[in-house]
């Protein structure tokens, strides 16, 4: 959607922008308000209770079980470190894959250069997909954990997770999964999928503000809080309260945050979960035969029938995708993202090592007409290449 | 033309290391014509805001728009030693000359008339 300076943003896989009008009304409307803190004593409106509101919308959405099965966080990034570090992971051997963002990786990597872990990167395809068999011969006796995006932030490539949580499970290991992408725009069904861990942010295809995300955490699974302090009841207790959420939830928590993360859910539902996902399938399609028609560009990442993330990344011949997208930037006004997408290890088994790609993602708001101008821009981008 | 700040630009933008130049004023015609003089020059006209590109081999690749406050500076050099070579293109840059430039681009884009 073109802002009113005249710019198409078509950066929605880093955070998605505009926000539904609902998101934009409710959280002016809590901002206006006297603010609610749910266990807090008085202020607002005793009927509010956005937090349980929320924590249930989302239940619903995954599948979850019990409301209290999701813990509020920061957002993906903090989700991840609960589960990597809550796990107490010495001594173990730790399974990951090529296709995973930095709030995956550093957390493992920084228990490895201490020694606490062994880790083993799997591999993936030049579409970034995880071959479900190389996780199964991946697994070693001591294999505790298996960490792995849902969907490449970088090709949007849907992981066959059913597959990998069912090796997982066999084995005896928990399945980890990074959903910052999926959760919102792909199904995810918490009761029959074989996940004990899902981080996911709120700001993305939920259309929540950015610092406010989850995790949802398998009944019965304990992890070490990150943090530990003010829950808002109980406060005579000299320790964290044992029971989630306040276990996982200690300070004040980011109400904004929360407030536009359920409006953008209840806004998901007002469309209508299918319509959401057809138009995101078409547009991803729409975009990728769109690129695959331009001389000199080379797309990453295929389209399977789950793929349904409309986010494609390409590179054009004789410009680095810096430049690309500097001159669709400065010259067309489309505002794109360039890079390793902090997604260090894909690139190498994409081939688009060692500038990374140019990545567009558009929204549910993105016209038609905005696809067509974008790839005409890229089509006249080309010429920069050719004088190279 | 004056160089007022040259901003680290920190992202994930692959390995290269990048700087945004801000002018006193915005980047016209005779600035382009004068980058001409200084290293490879493309420019391309036909863009939605025309699009320009200075390579100076062995430092540094400078970008942008015209009409625009400030450019890009990808460093492929010493960092030090690319920035004080394009400095000294900025320095050089005489405006009563401007127009007097001739643009070296070599190839099929369309130099500021």
């Amino acid at each position: 959607m073109t802002n009113r300076s005249g710019q198409l943003y078509l950066n929605n896989g880093a955070s998605s922008f505009p926000k539904p009008e609902r998101v934009l009304r409710e959280v002016d409307r809590y901002l206006r308000g006297i603010p609610a803190q749910p266990g807090r004593g008085s202020g607002g409106c005793p009927t509010d209770d956005p937090v349980g509101e929320c924590r249930a919308r989302l239940a619903k959405l995954f599948l979850a079980g019990s409301p209290e099965n999701i813990v509020f966080t920061s957002g993906a990034t903090e989700s991840l470190n609960l589960a990597i570090r809550g796990l107490h992971l010495d001594g173990a051997h730790v399974i990951t894959t090529a296709i995973e963002h930095n709030s995956v990786l550093r957390p493992l990597y920084l228990l490895e250069q201490d020694s606490r872990i062994s880790l083993t990167i799997v591999g993936c395809d030049q579409s970034g997909w995880v071959d479900p068999e190389s996780i199964l011969e991946s697994i070693q006796p001591d294999t505790r954990l298996v960490a792995i995006s849902h969907c490449s932030n970088v090709t949007g490539q849907v992981q066959d997770i059913e597959a990998i949580g069912t090796i997982a499970r066999e084995h005896g290991i928990l399945m980890l999964v990074d959903a910052a992408q999926s959760a919102g725009a792909v199904d995810i069904n918490l009761t029959t999928l074989p996940i004990d861990l899902l981080a996911f942010t709120g700001h993305k295809a939920m259309w929540g503000l950015p610092g406010i995300g989850g995790l949802y955490i398998r009944p019965g699974l304990y992890l070490e809080p990150l943090k530990t302090g003010g829950s808002g009841i109980k406060s005579a207790l000299l320790h964290q309260p044992p029971e989630r959420p306040l276990l996982y939830e200690a300070g004040t928590l980011n109400m904004p945050g929360i407030v536009s993360l359920k409006a953008g859910l209840d806004e998901i539902e007002a469309i209508g979960k299918t319509a959401f996902q057809r138009r995101a399938a078409v547009q991803r399609r729409r975009l990728e035969d769109g690129l695959r028609e331009i001389e000199g560009v080379t797309v990453y990442g295929a389209s399977g029938p789950n793929d349904t993330q409309p986010l494609v990344s390409f590179r054009q011949s004789g410009l680095t995708p810096e430049e690309t997208s500097y001159i669709l930037q400065e010259s067309y006004g489309i505002i794109c993202r360039s890079g390793l997408h902090c997604a260090p290890l894909i690139h190498e088994y994409l081939g688009s090592a060692p500038d990374g790609t140019v990545r567009i993602s558009p929204s549910w708001f993105t016209t038609d007409e905005e696809l067509v101008g974008c790839l005409d821009a890229i089509r006249e981008t080309a010429l920069a290449g050719v004088a190279q | 033309m004056k160089i007022v700040e040259i901003q680290r630009l920190d992202d994930c933008l692959g390995r290269s290391i990048i700087r945004e130049v801000h002018f006193d004023e915005p980047i016209d015609s005779a600035f382009i014509k004068h980058l001409g003089h200084c290293g490879k020059l493309s420019y391309f006209k036909e863009f939605a805001r025309p699009f320009f590109r200075l390579e100076l081999p062995g430092h540094c690749t400078f970008k942008g728009v015209e009409g625009a406050l400030s450019g890009r500076l990808v460093l492929t050099g010493d960092p030090d030693l690319a920035v004080s070579a394009f400095r000294q293109v900025v320095t050089r840059f005489d405006r009563s000359q401007g127009d007097r430039s001739k643009v070296t681009s070599g190839h099929k884009s369309h130099p500021p008339q």
